[in-house]
């Protein structure tokens, strides 16, 4: 059998599994594998966002050019 | 149920206008409404086009964001202001949620997501982007489309509506949603997907510019004015396209017409600061002569009470002992009181011709919850005044309480508190139901068949 080297496993506890597995009933998630993907992936998400909260957005000039443009909407003085 | 959707969010796209005083003269429009769920969709508050695209991607009250306005305070300091971003939302909006959940998303110039980040697709953000250099696609290729598409030429604002010619305006208003729905069609055709959405924002600078044009009651209205249906053809126009768009979507893709505020005449501007000011609650070391932007201000913050930021509508603080540098007003035996007093008091304003300035006012718990992740760093109270019909003004330095709509260039408009929506293709009965703005993201999910996020405040229609 062809393994996909791409895929692991992890464990969860089994009544957490039999909860996801009512709780996609009907849903597009065909599997708890796919849906216990979808919420890491969202929780990961969230938390590189936080990092990169960190970073400058904008600097100096660019900054100047969208506080120009608030200026231009109405939004700034 | 497993539906594509295709989201049209068309800025403060007007319900009166589109559905029903010119519904006749709409008929893509007219007949779309008719087989959709439909209604008056109350926007965020504030409904500014920053707070209530958020909250109507995140399914969340402006309250659970991290930011109250186009410019937010930071850190509570009294002029420190960081400019709304991508970076300060959480990434829960509908598209961020549907890549995790292996959905191809396409994102077309949606405020507030500059700079634009990895998605599970593409993204283009919206104004507030500085220029074209920018960060503005992802991937970063997606900037080289565009310009091929453009001839160079992707315009992602108008250069300034308040004050350039109408005729020159009119010109980029058109040109800015011509290329957008080439961008639509060209994307539809080329790359995958099963979540798109497209905002529209020249209709916002076209309702800022023109109001007072179509407009009778409008105290800067011309009857001679030869722009009195700018806002009608524009409308037309986007009658035309939401037809061809139709054309172009399968019979397994859901449509979400949306506008993400309404549009309101704005007679002129409430001057709050001044107001405080004459009042008492602000205490300026040094009056500007000519009206000068608040945040150059000489205030003497140890003894003011309370402060507005914001245009259009008021965002109100108090100056907290704790929170604020030089905050005095204790939390536990002032603050109510004085959030009381000042509502008391605005509610005595009249406006220049005698009659109330009627102002509504919300204490912040009050619309964001008592738990809203971010409720400390929201304003004291929100406010607006006349049903929207005088906008804040938050510049020191004038002579009277209010001024004229075109003091800071030609703008006749506010943002109004009722959206509209349209739910198209569902597969549910049509009907006629008045929804909130926080509602749409969950219909989405329903529709797409994904979870609807248990932290999502908003109720499915479908």
């Amino acid at each position: 059998m062809a393994v996909d080297t791409n895929i692991t496993t992890v464990s969860i506890p089994k009544p957490l599994a039999d909860k996801i597995k009512a709780k996609i009933e009907g849903t597009g998630f065909n599997s708890v594998s796919s849906y216990v993907t979808y919420v890491l992936r969202q929780v990961l998400s969230v938390t590189e966002d936080k990092e990169k909260e960190k970073r400058e957005v904008f600097d100096e000039d660019a900054e100047r050019q969208v506080k120009e443009n608030l200026k231009k909407l109405g939004y700034l003085d | 149920m497993e539906k594509k959707v295709f989201v049209l969010g068309i800025d403060s796209f007007e319900f009166t206008l589109a559905f029903e005083n010119w519904a006749e003269h709409l008929p893509n429009l007219s007949a779309l409404r008719k087989k959709s769920i439909w209604g008056k969709m109350q926007s965020a508050i504030p409904p500014l086009s920053c707070t209530a695209w958020v909250s109507f991607a995140r399914g969340k009250n402006p309250g659970q964001s991290n930011f109250h306005g186009f410019m937010s305070r930071k850190n509570f300091s009294y002029n420190d202001f960081q400019i709304v971003n991508s970076t300060l939302i959480e990434k829960d909006r509908v598209w961020d949620i549907l890549g995790n959940a292996g959905k191809k998303v396409i994102v077309i110039n949606v405020p507030v997501t500059f700079p634009a980040y990895s998605v599970n697709g593409i993204m283009v953000s919206s104004f507030l982007t500085p220029n074209t250099d920018s960060n503005f696609t992802y991937p970063a290729e997606i900037k080289n489309e565009l310009a091929q598409l453009t001839g160079d030429n992707y315009l992602l604002d108008v250069r300034d509506f308040k004050r350039m010619p109408k005729d020159e305006l009119l010109e980029q208003l058109y040109l800015m949603a011509e290329q957008k729905f080439s961008v639509v069609e060209k994307f539809l055709k080329e790359k995958e997907w099963d979540f798109f959405i497209l905002g529209i924002m020249a209709t916002d600078r076209l309702q800022h510019a023109f109001w007072a044009d179509m407009d009778s009651g409008h105290p800067a209205h011309d009857p001679n004015s030869e722009y009195k249906d700018a806002i009608f053809d524009y409308y037309k126009m986007l009658d035309k396209k939401i037809g061809e768009l139709l054309e172009l979507l399968d019979e397994n893709t859901a449509l979400v017409l949306m506008s993400d505020h309404g549009g309101k005449r704005m007679n002129g501007f409430f001057n709050i600061n001044q107001w405080l000011a004459e009042k008492g609650y602000l205490k300026v070391n040094k009056m500007p002569e000519t009206p000068a932007a608040f945040e150059d201000a000489d205030i003497n913050w140890q003894e003011t009470k309370v402060f507005a930021t914001g245009n259009y509508i008021a965002r109100i603080f108090l100056n907290v002992k704790g929170r604020e540098p030089n905050g005095m007003i204790e939390r536990d035996t002032e603050y109510e009181s004085l959030r009381n007093e000042i509502i008391a008091e605005l509610g005595k304003v009249t406006t220049p011709d005698g009659t109330p300035l009627n102002p509504t006012v919300y204490k912040r718990e009050e619309i964001y919850g008592k738990n809203a992740k971010y409720l400390e760093m929201q304003p004291d109270l929100v406010a607006h005044f006349s049903d929207f019909q005088w906008g804040a003004n938050q510049m020191l330095g004038h002579k009277t309480l209010f001024s004229q709509a075109a003091e800071k260039g030609r703008n006749m408009s506010n943002h109004y508190r009722n959206a509209l929506y349209a739910v198209y293709n569902s597969g549910a009965e049509p009907r006629e139901q008045d929804i909130k703005i926080i509602d749409l993201a969950p219909t989405i999910f329903k529709l797409m068949n994904v979870p609807i996020p248990v932290d999502m405040e908003g109720k499915s229609v479908v």
